[in-house]
């Protein structure tokens, strides 16, 4: 219980603080539906190249409407992931001989980042990511080319989006939407690091959820706030000029009876592609921009102003 | 004349960035040399790096910040919980619990400097404020992901505790969460005193995510953990007899900001002094070193005598308080240094108070 490396806390427990009834309910009834039509994503902003000393690093962050807070209970979630990719670099001495890049692709949340404060002990939540994260970038990957080398990948979830009413774990589709947003960023961490892939990965989430007159109605990118009942939704990593899934991951239930008016698992991945599509409009944008930007302070010294000194020898 | 021509040849082929990595000691006296002394990244010596700072960002936390100060980049988060004193194994009444307290609401900026902690902090006593820092997070490559805390880590976490205890920053009235019982439960005949209770305390746990590792991490951090700390808004809570427990309410208006005392800001600085190698083969003086203000990580390896002074200027520039000196490594350090980085420490309070300033008014 008590970890010696780090400063613990009181010596009894302490719990999160419990909201007057009352007042929680009339929140509850202030949640917010969805007021972007069914194939709108939200904005994504990304941004190459926060970490100097790695060599590649880049900053996620899906932006929500400002609305006033009136409530310290928070009804609206964003996503904030921070990522950096370090390697190719050697492997440890004691390490096994090995013809390909060794990836490791870690997820780590930040003790703020859930409703509910989790410790430093990493969790099951963050293995479960890290696997499926690890098992998405080496579709992407060409791991010949460095051989007897290794990368590192670390994503830290500095926020991340909540299940409505379940503040203690990440579960369903708040935890996919989290594995979307950690493959985009690891994306844009690799290509700013200059490794090789074969294209630019791109994940998405689609959902299936109860539309008007009840019937299921796909959805883009949905939010855990924004709908009350989630028949199924799933996650794609997906490589759009090969048409590639190279991650999946799927939960809920549905129909594939009256197949003429039910919505199959078939659109849903499709939904979830056409999702992974408009994330990866916005990697492209992003690196685009961040090479801009490194060639014009590349141009700089050939001007004159270089902070060089000449060494004499 | 071969080793002559290797040598240029050598020198013709190695790009300018790899210089500091081949013998950053020399690349670092040779920045420092020049009249006026410059530094690699362009800044005078008793220059420290702009300070960005943005405030309210996390969702979850009752108060998050965000420092970057060069290539260094700190997210704090303090996340306030309670803690039930009947929890507290052999909690004993103190005087906290004893004070008046007639006024149920306390005004938002009241500040009263005759508030004693006494002896015994309950702060210090039940842990109620828990700084943590994180630097597995690939901020840079000697920080490798899902390891224990490092070295470094723990002792920038344990500087910071002592730092908050040394200061008194955070009040223990600010924590506590008093219970006064009705007037018509009071039995004087049964013994039973209707006075104040203390029933809980909050529990501030204040952690800290280092993204980017530039140096000066220990400035950072604490800049971090400051401004999160003004950022805070505590919930209205009390305590509900029926459900015997502690009971929030999540109207903003209602919540109250904490009574900081005072501005600690630390300044770490640096002593380069070159190598002997290079003294002989410049024909230099030999004593010759300079003090450098908030190095980055370049400097922080070259530099082998390092440093932190902490001062508080919050009762005006010609009254401040040295509240810490720190000082390792090196032979080279005398009081004279130590007051030119007072002085330049004094500069740095001031910049960061206008940041804070700036970021909170926004």
């Amino acid at each position: 219980m008590s970890d010696r490396r780090r400063i613990n806390g009181p010596a009894g427990t302490t719990s999160p603080p419990v909201f007057a009834p009352y007042s929680q309910t009339a929140t509850a009834t202030a949640l917010r539906q969805r007021v972007r039509k069914p194939n709108e994503l939200r904005k994504i902003f990304l941004q190459t190249g926060i970490v100097p000393s790695a060599s590649g690093s880049a900053y996620l962050e899906l932006e929500s409407p400002p609305e006033p807070r009136l409530s310290l209970v928070p009804t609206s979630s964003t996503i904030k992931l921070s990522c950096s990719v370090h390697g190719p670099k050697p492997l440890p001495r004691t390490a096994s001989f090995s013809p390909n890049a060794q990836l490791s692709a870690a997820v780590k949340f930040a003790p703020f980042a859930t409703r509910v404060r989790q410790g430093y002990v990493p969790s099951q939540t963050e293995k479960d990511l890290g696997l499926h994260l690890e098992n998405a970038l080496k579709g992407v990957l060409l791991p010949d080319r460095w051989p007897k080398s290794a990368v590192d990948v670390a994503v830290t979830v500095l926020e991340g989006e909540d299940d409505q009413g379940e503040g203690d774990r990440f579960a369903g589709l708040g935890l996919f939407n989290l594995l979307a947003a950690a493959i985009n960023v690891a994306m844009a961490a690799l290509a700013d690091a200059k490794i090789d892939c074969l294209d630019l990965l791109a994940a998405g989430v689609g959902a299936v959820v109860p539309g008007p007159d009840s019937k299921p109605l796909r959805v883009l990118d949905p939010a855990a706030v924004e709908h009350d009942d989630i028949r199924s939704s799933c996650v794609v990593g997906y490589l759009p000029s090969r048409d590639e899934i190279v991650e999946l991951w799927s939960n809920g239930s549905v129909s594939t009876q009256n197949a003429n008016t039910s919505i199959g698992f078939d659109e849903m991945v499709d939904a979830a592609i056409a999702a992974a599509r408009g994330a990866q409009t916005v990697i492209k944008e992003a690196l685009v921009e961040s090479m801009t930007r490194n060639q014009m302070a590349g141009k700089k010294p050939s001007q004159g102003e270089t902070n060089d000194v000449e060494m004499k020898t | 004349m071969p080793s002559l021509d290797s040598v240029t040849a050598l020198n013709a082929s190695v790009p300018a960035s790899a210089m500091s990595i081949i013998s950053p000691n020399a690349l670092l006296h040779a920045h420092l040399k020049q009249s006026p002394p410059r530094r690699p990244s362009n800044r005078n010596p008793p220059e420290p790096r702009p300070i960005q700072l943005n405030v309210g960002s996390l969702t979850h936390c009752n108060g998050s910040s965000l420092v970057k100060i060069g290539a260094t980049t700190i997210v704090c988060g303090v996340r306030a919980e309670i803690l039930p004193t009947s929890e507290i194994p052999s909690f004993r009444v103190t005087n906290s619990s004893g004070r008046d307290r007639t006024i149920p609401l306390r005004r938002r900026n009241e500040v009263d400097d005759h508030e004693e902690e006494g002896e015994y902090s309950p702060i210090q006593l039940h842990n109620l404020v828990v700084p943590n820092i994180e630097l597995a997070t690939g901020c840079s490559p000697r920080h490798p992901t899902n390891t224990a805390p490092s070295v470094e880590a723990q002792s920038i976490s344990q500087r910071m505790l002592s730092l908050l205890h040394t200061t008194q920053l955070v009040r223990t009235s600010d924590l506590e969460i008093i219970y006064t019982p009705p007037p018509e439960s009071q039995d004087l005949e049964l013994g039973i005193d209707a006075g104040p209770q203390l029933k809980a305390y909050w529990t501030l746990y204040i952690d800290m995510m280092c993204i980017s590792y530039g140096g000066s991490i220990f400035d950072a951090a604490w800049l971090a953990l400051d401004a999160a700390l003004r950022n805070c808004l505590l919930p209205k809570a009390w305590w509900d007899p029926d459900l015997e427990k502690v009971l929030c309410s999540d109207v903003v208006k209602e919540a109250r900001k904490l009574r900081l005392r005072g501005m600690p800001v630390p300044s770490s600085w640096g002593v380069f002094v070159p190598e002997k190698r290079l003294l002989t083969m410049h024909n230099d003086e030999e004593n010759q070193s300079w003090i450098l203000m908030d190095p980055d990580a370049f400097e922080e390896e070259s530099c082998a005598e390092v440093g932190c002074i902490t001062v508080d200027c919050s009762d005006g520039v010609n009254a401040a308080s040295v509240l810490r000196i720190e000082k390792s490594g090196g032979s080279v350090v005398g009081p004279e240094h130590i007051a030119e980085a007072v002085e330049l420490a004094k500069r740095r309070w001031q910049q960061w108070k206008t940041v804070l300033d700036t970021a909170l008014t926004v």
